[in-house]
């Protein structure tokens, strides 16, 4: 096996907040090698999935499958990571997805991005397929590819366990797949710290196709930050910021809301405000949902909370109690208390606990999971699915007892699970008969679980998201709710079921969202909690490079143009900004009863905003966000 | 469900709280009776009947972090904090809301 030694160990290093070094692996070829991080593309676009997307824009071409050696598969952390900055913890994979054959992207927190730097690395890029399984062990500049035929069929957390021990290290951070990645589920998701989840668009099942179980990385490398002072000053600054901001009912400050009850706390209230997706998303009203929310969580089973690395503001994971045992896991979070509680009308909180752990543990997206869980009980509810097909199961809505059964299968890609775990787009082909009118996705991605008949900017948020539908590539209705961007001049609540401003705000919170991950930033922080203009600041502080927080948004509209130009490299068309037609017809119960949102009419204000032509980015606009390359490429 | 105060001629509305607010308030519905019926004189007069935990832990001066509902549509979109009450009208106050 191969390893290699980055000669710059840090020492008279030169870049700040990056490290300044890419590791690439060629599992194909069993190579490792280091290059210098591409000055230009960090430059242009930030770092984290910006960088990943020029990177990538290049290597990955429309005649290779997703799951081919071809892929490629992009472990980065953008320049906030591993800074004291509070909620500077997001890293993200990217890759081209075998969900939806375009932009592959997902993020996570906690703390395998920063240590992956610490080891030394913005980033991991992997190409090729290993002959037989392998993971990738990365420790202070050092880089091994080791056997792992022992780790093939092991669970997330065995195999997190297992990797520790052969290292002899239990602070190695792992990022692993379980037997769905493995056995290229679609909906199969890549698993660090037990829980924090790369779960949207199928990374799983990419890793799984390159026969690369595991990625560990150690390392005590220094995160060199060009004023390191200022760094920590403005951290305080920020957590004072938190303690004191218009949304205290975020932080740990008060004690209280996410804190206090985890991102689940809001079933109840999204329920409330006709938010909440029910019953694959046909009703606008569940009178359970207490029974599924944070705050019964927290008074019945949690544990204790948890935070990410250096978060300090917010403690919104869940450690709870799982089963009779009661074992103490990570709890579900808002979209699994959701996917796999009210979509599905189950309202036992227990059996969605249950439901996360082994998705956890097998390595699928919850979200997915729960989607075609809720697709295959409208199949069964309308005689397509009858119970020979479904392997005996009673696919009864809020059956908790088959839903448990369909999870386990789903992972392990057994009978029906398997047709299942391709997402709902690819099951309903298989079981045709119709039912492709309720399997719900948008480009082949399952929904998130914001309705977006009640947040009209999600509906355009879904329709042009480049991943196909997906609640952080720009989380408009936080415009909706009053998680206010004032220094952006969005410092008034958004009027529901109006069409104005919806395009606007749409298209701000895209590119918002693309340069704040790309620099590494948590949502929940930055989103009204965080001034952004003090996350500005530290960026300068952090990098060295001066820019304030409106050339920041140009970097994200460039990152949001960018993917938009790898997807019609990919093949996708302006038909495909659309809606499944459930959410062009309007619910009969509830706050969003008889209300539809005015899809076209928002499309055509986004497109005209965008200076787009057919969903196309035109030339101007990619001459202008300074890409004449990929303008070359797309209009000849 | 238990009124708070009984007066006849008074405007009577049912108030859901949600989250955290439901553990100083100590029950989830609770029916509410008003001589000015209004969403201010509401917040106010729960204030007063909850103590100032309510107000210092959960809203600021302006009642800003909450969202609340009249029969599920938000004030902000009605009159804000003058917006009327009548009698038997629903009203929802609301933790601010997040994904995850």
């Amino acid at each position: 096996m191969s390893t290699v030694r980055n000669e710059d160990s840090g020492h008279g290093r030169t870049t700040t907040g990056y490290m300044g070094k890419i590791l690439r692996v060629n599992l194909t070829a069993g190579k490792t090698w280091t290059e210098d991080l591409n000055r230009e593309y960090a430059d242009k676009f930030i770092g984290g999935a910006g960088y990943a997307a020029r990177a990538i824009y290049d290597i990955v071409s429309r005649n290779a499958d997703p799951l081919c050696p071809d892929n490629v598969l992009f472990f980065i952390a953008g320049p906030m990571v591993g800074s004291t900055f509070p909620g500077g913890t997001k890293w993200t994979v990217c890759f081209r997805s075998p969900l939806t054959n375009i932009w592959g992207e997902s993020s996570a927190s906690g703390f395998f991005g920063a240590e992956m730097k610490h080891a030394g690395f913005d980033g991991i890029l992997f190409t090729g397929k290993a002959e037989s399984p392998v993971y990738l062990k990365v420790l202070n500049d050092t880089a091994e590819i080791k056997k792992a035929n022992h780790l093939w069929g092991k669970e997330t957390i065995q195999t997190t366990e297992a990797i520790k021990s052969d290292i002899g290290d239990k602070r190695v951070r792992i990022a692993c797949i379980g037997p769905a990645g493995e056995k290229l589920a679609r909906i199969a998701c890549i698993v660090t710290d037990e829980e924090r989840v790369c779960g949207r668009t199928g990374p799983g099942a990419v890793m799984g196709s390159k026969n690369l179980k595991a990625v560990a990385v150690r390392g005590d490398r220094k995160i060199l930050l060009a004023e390191e002072e200022k760094v920590r000053k403005l951290s305080d600054e920020a957590r004072e910021a938190a303690r004191s901001s218009a949304a205290p009912a975020y932080t740990i400050g008060r004690v209280q809301g996410l804190s206090a009850d985890g991102t689940a706390r809001g079933i109840e209230a999204m329920e409330k405000q006709g938010g909440l997706p029910i019953k694959n998303w046909r009703k606008g009203v569940f009178p359970e949902a207490s029974k599924i929310t944070g705050t019964t969580m927290s008074k019945t089973i949690l544990a204790r909370p948890g935070m990410c690395s250096l978060c300090t503001v917010i403690t919104c994971w869940r450690y709870v109690k799982r089963g009779e045992e009661g074992t103490i896991e990570h709890g579900p979070e808002y979209e699994t208390a959701a996917a796999l509680g009210s979509l599905c009308m189950n309202s036992d909180l227990n059996s969605i606990v249950e439901a996360n752990s082994i998705c956890n543990r097998l390595g699928m997206d919850t979200m997915s999971t729960g989607s075609a869980i809720a697709f295959a009980m409208e199949c069964y509810e309308k005689g397509i699915v009858g119970k020979d097909d479904a392997d005996g199961l009673d696919l009864s809505w809020g059956n908790s007892e088959s839903i448990l059964k369909l999870v386990e299968m789903i992972g392990l890609r057994k009978g029906f699970g398997k047709i299942l775990g391709e997402g709902v787009r690819r099951a309903s082909q298989v079981i045709g008969k119709g039912s492709d009118e309720f399997a719900l996705h948008v480009k082949g991605l399952e929904i998130p679980m914001h309705e977006p008949r009640r947040w009209w900017t999600m509906a355009l948020a879904y329709a042009t998201s480049n991943l196909g539908a997906h609640h952080h590539q720009g989380a408009p209705a936080f415009l909706e709710w009053g998680l206010l961007q004032p220094e952006f001049g969005f410092s008034e609540k958004l009027e529901p079921f109006k069409v104005e401003g919806k395009a606007e705000a749409t298209r701000f919170h895209q590119d918002f969202h693309a340069a704040f991950t790309a620099m590494g930033h948590c949502a929940f922080t930055v989103g009204g909690v965080i001034p952004f203009t003090l996350v500005s600041k530290t960026f300068t502080a952090v990098t060295g490079r001066k820019i304030d927080h409106w050339k920041l948004l140009k970097c994200g509209e460039r990152i949001w143009n960018l993917k938009r130009a790898f997807d019609v490299k990919m093949g996708t068309a302006e038909q495909d900004d659309t809606l499944p037609k459930r959410f062009l017809t309007p619910l009969s119960e509830g706050p969003a009863a008889g209300r539809i949102p005015p899809l076209k009419e928002m499309l055509k204000e986004y497109y005209e905003l965008r200076s787009w032509k057919e969903g196309k980015p035109s030339r101007e606009k990619l001459e202008e966000l300074d890409m004449a390359s990929i303008a070359k490429d797309l209009w000849g | 469900m238990r009124p708070v105060s009984a007066s006849p001629q008074r405007t009577r509305v049912t108030v859901n709280v949600i989250g955290h607010i439901y553990d100083l308030v100590g029950e989830k519905t609770i029916d509410v009776e008003l001589e000015n019926p209004t969403v201010r004189c509401l917040l106010n007069k729960m204030s007063t009947l909850y103590g100032e935990d309510l107000r210092k832990s959960i809203m600021n001066e302006k009642w800003e972090l909450h969202v609340v509902l009249v029969n599920g549509m938000d004030i902000d979109f009605i009159k804000n904090l003058d917006t009327p009450l009548k009698q038997g009208d629903r009203v929802d106050i609301l933790p601010l809301i997040a994904g995850g």
